[in-house]
């Protein structure tokens, strides 16, 4: 176990020192920690790339999408998990296949799509990309979840005179927490680590999502593999942050969205 | 089944509110941000160029927004953004650009094969109709994008890829100078792994092996005869480099992990001294200057191998070429500001932030000045230059160039099966794309 | 007194999104697929683009890596199993492991390919390592080496997702019931008879779940690893279907060859997806 721990963990270390290296010692000495560590990298990261611009827009990408994802999935899950209505099945069977289909296969389409609407290098379209992408395993996620929540609890609420609105609020979304949130871990992570649809999408400096900004570090001839290391592990801070402190709830998610 | 204490389920609601909140700030935000970029004052013309350059010539990017800026003191009533694109979605981004008739007022391309084929979907207008005749004549490398007798794309600077030796390295194993012939090659690689160096460093993501076939022809119709299938690229003319590099490997010239590292990595060793010889861009040698002195640094064409009548022809290309696309509403305008990126201040201005030579002739060479960078300069600028990749269609050039030369050098092949894979892709491409093919085997480059 | 709203009303939004971007991309697809031109508006309904590309051997070889690439699931599902159920035994830091092993998971695949491609170069840090504890007759070029090339790729994919697979079976085992197993021991079954007629059928769903995600991984998701690292080569060694269509589409121009190769691709994958909901539809609750 020990052994499978040092094997994963062996790359993120690799990263790590790295970054810490300047070019020069790397090119005598790639393996072993730095023997004088640097924060140089980090310095002409911040200084040479717009990092905090993009940071800023990757975060605006990230919570809108992702808060508007979570929101429309619930909505639509609800009654798919409850409702007795036509279409049902085959909505939710759509929503399987639909987790299959590879984003690079629908670039084109949606880019002459929103440049007829005059939505170019706009976030809008981007956000909006990224919710549907993010729909088919939101829905399937939740879906499984609020299927196994007992009928008797909102029953109560209906003789209640509650809506489905508001059964949806007060009663399925409270005990709805540990799956919410996976799919916030899981889909945040996604949108921040996405490049494709960012690049295409978004060519105006001012938009420049992080993952999109490094692919600048990263030249056709010249590359500098310390400053691009620097790069990925700022890239993948938050990120760790997110999973750290989202872990608890997460794994329960895990358990109850998938685990019956 | 999880049950929640209600208290902490209040709680996680106003937490989802807020995030519902930050959301619908965050997408209001984003809308009000487009608006305003989106909206234009009738009076001011705004231009958006798309651009790349600095990954070819470190110093670029600066060199155009001082220039933007200076234009536009010049010019109030113009506005010009400045959208740098990144390599690895140069051509897919422009591609969607086209394919929607939207985008930006300048665009640009690699030279000819990438150039053309927008040219051919209509997406470029013609540059000779927008700029004198006289002002053209000074610009260098323009026969890289002319079809149809009309200039298609502006040259911007010219970069070539010489032959690179550490001369001190060199003569450690008793090799006295560069070598300029094939044989010399060989001989040269010998003595330096007798003495333990690795005599050539390369990687295997730049697919430049192909460009060694220029030696072997005798005019730029050759290559687009076997292109669009009049000749075949397992004819002795077009195959007999690849038996260049087979020597080479068989000769062990280069770094044992040639087929594992991309270029930038294997150029680590030459820049740490540890490898002999290599090939590179303007702008490698720049930085190697800076790791390893000008005093050990020797540039020149490349060694001969092939007899044909362009063996003596230079591998420099201008690289990026700016054009004015057909859906700009402001083309004049674009126009004129493509001018003024060419005038003498601006050119020097160019090559004292880049080290790179401008492709005009107005650009004052006293401006160059040490002996390196006059070499560089003269190679790029005197005889013929060829990129002989521009000249393929892009399908054949990803899939017959490149898996050729991983075949290669990698060991897997000999020069005879890398050829194949060349013919087996032209082939391909030809019955695929009649279209394209009747495009191509009406293009007549000069010379 | 019910205010009740239509379900067709709670689901529109999510169909609106579903709608813009899936389906009408798709019936866009699909249309430039049988015809040609610049947007796939030019002439009449024709199948040549199909035609093409089936006989294309650079396709051909694309379907047959994906497919290798399935092999790859079994492979991750055992690894996720197994280490789940070590961790499952209460080894002391159980925890701490477990959110090691799903670090790889949070890494965005481009750092993950460059950071690999360092790693398994011929002179990189596998081989180094490889050298130091005299296994060196086991150094190769692996992403360089076209026989090796894919399955280097594989383990690259599987690396990432696989804690996923742990933490995914990890949290359904700490859901079972304990008594079972006790139960079970005393009757004196052994630890593998546990596992197999006890904990395995009860974790059937979960586990095919993952196993429907790691299909989809192997057949639509691979573009990232193989952009990052290979880009396809050597010499087409590690060359899949979705860059058949992404050359297509944006470096040769093709867009009718490009949405041909992508609708095939999604014909595949629905193919097997279908199969397997059809299996899970049961567990999924649905009443």
């Amino acid at each position: 176990m020990a052994a499978v721990g040092v094997l994963t963990l062996y790359p993120l270390y690799f990263i790590v020192i790295t970054a810490l290296k300047s070019r020069k010692e790397y090119l005598t000495n790639q393996f072993l920690p730095p023997s004088h560590p640097t924060l140089a990298n980090f310095h002409q990261a911040f200084h040479d790339g717009d990092l905090l611009r993009w940071i800023a827009n990757s975060v605006i990408l990230t919570v809108a999408s992702v808060a508007i994802a979570a929101l429309v999935s619930a909505l639509a899950a609800y009654p798919l998990a409850r409702g007795h209505f036509p279409g049902r099945l085959p909505f939710v069977g759509l929503n399987v296949v639909l987790m299959v289909v590879p984003p690079v296969v629908l670039i084109v389409p949606l880019f002459l799509f929103f440049v007829n609407l005059g939505l170019v290098n706009s976030r809008l379209a981007v956000v909006i990309i990224y919710v549907g992408l993010l729909l088919p395993f939101s829905i399937y996620l939740l879906v499984n979840f609020f299927a196994t929540i007992p009928r008797s609890l909102e029953e109560a609420a209906r003789i209640d005179g509650a809506s489905d609105l508001r059964t949806l609020r007060s009663v399925i979304m409270p005990l709805s927490g540990p799956a919410i949130i996976t799919v916030v871990v899981v889909n945040a992570v996604w949108v921040w680590n996405e490049l494709l649809v960012a690049l295409v999408f978004l060519q105006d400096d001012n938009a420049r999502t992080l993952t999109a900004g490094l692919t600048f570090f990263h030249g056709r001839f010249i590359a500098n593999e310390p400053l691009v290391m620097t790069g990925a592990l700022i890239a993948t801070v938050p990120m760790l942050l997110l999973y750290i402190a989202g872990q608890r709830f997460f794994i329960r998610g895990l358990t109850a969205g998938f685990g019956k | 089944m999880q049950q929640n204490r209600p208290r902490r389920s209040v709680r996680r609601a106003g937490a989802a509110g807020a995030i519902v909140l930050l959301a619908v700030l965050a997408l209001v935000t984003a809308v009000f941000g487009v608006g305003a970029s989106a909206a234009t004052r009738a009076s001011k013309v705004n231009l958006t160029m798309w651009w790349w350059a600095e990954s070819d010539a470190p110093g670029a990017n600066k060199w155009l927004d001082a220039a933007v800026k200076s234009y536009e003191a010049k010019n109030p009533n113009i506005s010009v953004k400045v959208v740098e694109q990144s390599t690895d979605t140069f051509i897919a981004t422009f591609q969607s650009a086209a394919a929607a008739k939207s985008g930006p007022d300048i665009g640009a391309q690699w030279a000819t094969g990438p150039v053309l084929t927008q040219v051919w979907g209509g997406a470029i207008k013609a540059i000779s109709d927008l700029v004198p005749k006289s002002e053209i004549a000074h610009w260098r490398n323009t026969s890289e994008n002319t079809y149809g007798g009309k200039l298609w794309a502006m040259p911007l600077y010219l970069i070539g890829v010489p032959w690179v030796s550490n001369t001190a390295v060199l003569k450690t194993a008793g090799v006295a100078a560069p070598p300029t012939t094939w044989p010399q090659v060989i001989s040269a690689c010998k003595a330096l792994r007798a003495k333990g160096i690795t005599p050539f460093a390369f990687g295997n993501d730049l697919f430049w092996s192909t460009q060694l076939m220029t030696q072997s022809l005798d005019s730029l119709s050759d290559v687009i005869s076997a292109d669009t299938g009049r000749a075949k690229f397992t004819d002795k003319k077009y195959a007999e480099f690849e038996g260049a590099w087979k020597q080479m490997v068989d000769a062990k010239c280069f770094n044992d992990d040639v087929s594992s590292v991309n270029a930038s990595k294997a150029w680590e060793a030459f820049a740490a001294g540890k490898a002999a010889m290599t090939i590179g861009t303007d702008g490698n040698v720049k930085q190697w200057v800076k790791d390893l002195g000008a005093s050990k640094l020797s540039v020149s064409k490349w060694p001969i191998f092939g007899h044909g009548k362009l063996n003596k022809v230079y591998d420099a290309t201008q690289s990026t070429s700016y054009f004015v696309t057909s859906w700009s509403k402001h083309q004049k305008e674009a126009a004129s500001f493509l001018m003024f990126l060419h005038s003498t201040p601006e050119l020097n201005g160019w090559y004292k932030a880049t080290g790179i030579p401008p492709a005009d002739e107005r650009f004052n060479t006293a401006k160059v000045t040490s002996a390196l960078d006059k070499k560089l300069f003269a190679l790029n600028t005197t005889g013929q230059q060829i990129w002989l990749q521009n000249f393929f269609p892009p399908q054949v050039d990803l899939n017959g160039n490149a898996p050729a030369q991983q075949l290669v050098l990698g060991g897997q092949g000999d020069g005879a099966a890398a050829a194949a894979i060349r013919d087996r892709a032209a082939k391909r491409w030809q019955t695929q794309k009649p279209g394209e093919l009747k495009n191509w085997q009406n293009f007549k480059p000069s010379s | 007194m019910q205010r009740r709203l239509h379900p067709y009303v709670l689901i529109a939004p999510a169909a609106a999104f579903l709608g813009v971007v899936f389906i009408y991309s798709l019936v866009r697809l699909a249309f430039v697929s049988v015809h040609t031109g610049d947007n796939g508006t030019d002439g009449a309904v024709q199948l040549t683009a199909y035609r093409s590309i089936l006989g294309d051997p650079i396709f051909q070889g694309a379907v047959k890596h994906n497919l290798l690439l399935l092999l790859s699931v079994p492979v991750v599902t055992v690894l996720a199993l197994s280490i789940a159920f070590v961790l499952h035994e209460s080894i002391y830091g159980w925890r701490v492991y477990r959110t090691v092993v799903f670090l790889p998971y949070m890494l965005a695949i481009p750092v993950l390919g460059t950071t690999f491609v360092y790693l398994l170069s011929l002179n990189g840090a596998l081989n180094h390592g490889l050298d130091a504890v005299g296994l060196g007759v086991l150094r190769n070029d692996w992403l360089g080496d076209p026989s090796l090339a894919l399955g280097s790729i594989a383990s690259i994919i599987v690396y990432h997702e696989l804690g996923f697979g742990v933490v995914l079976f990890l949290a359904r085992l700490l859901s079972l019931p304990e008594e079972v197993d006790q139960a079970a021991r005393i009757d004196g079954c052994t630890w593998w008879q546990m596992r197999r007629r006890i904990t395995l059928p009860q974790m059937r769903s979960v586990i095919l779940t993952f196993v429907t995600l790691e299909v989809t991984t192997m057949l639509s998701w691979v573009f990232a690893y193989i952009y990052s690292t290979t880009k396809g080569g050597p010499n087409f060694a590690t060359y899949v279907l979705e860059f058949y269509v992404y050359d297509n589409a944006f470096a040769f121009r093709s867009p009718s060859f490009a949405a041909s190769a992508a609708i095939l691709l999604l014909l595949a994958t629905t193919v097997l997806i279908v199969l397997q909901v059809r299996r899970t539809r049961v567990e999924i609750n649905l009443e």
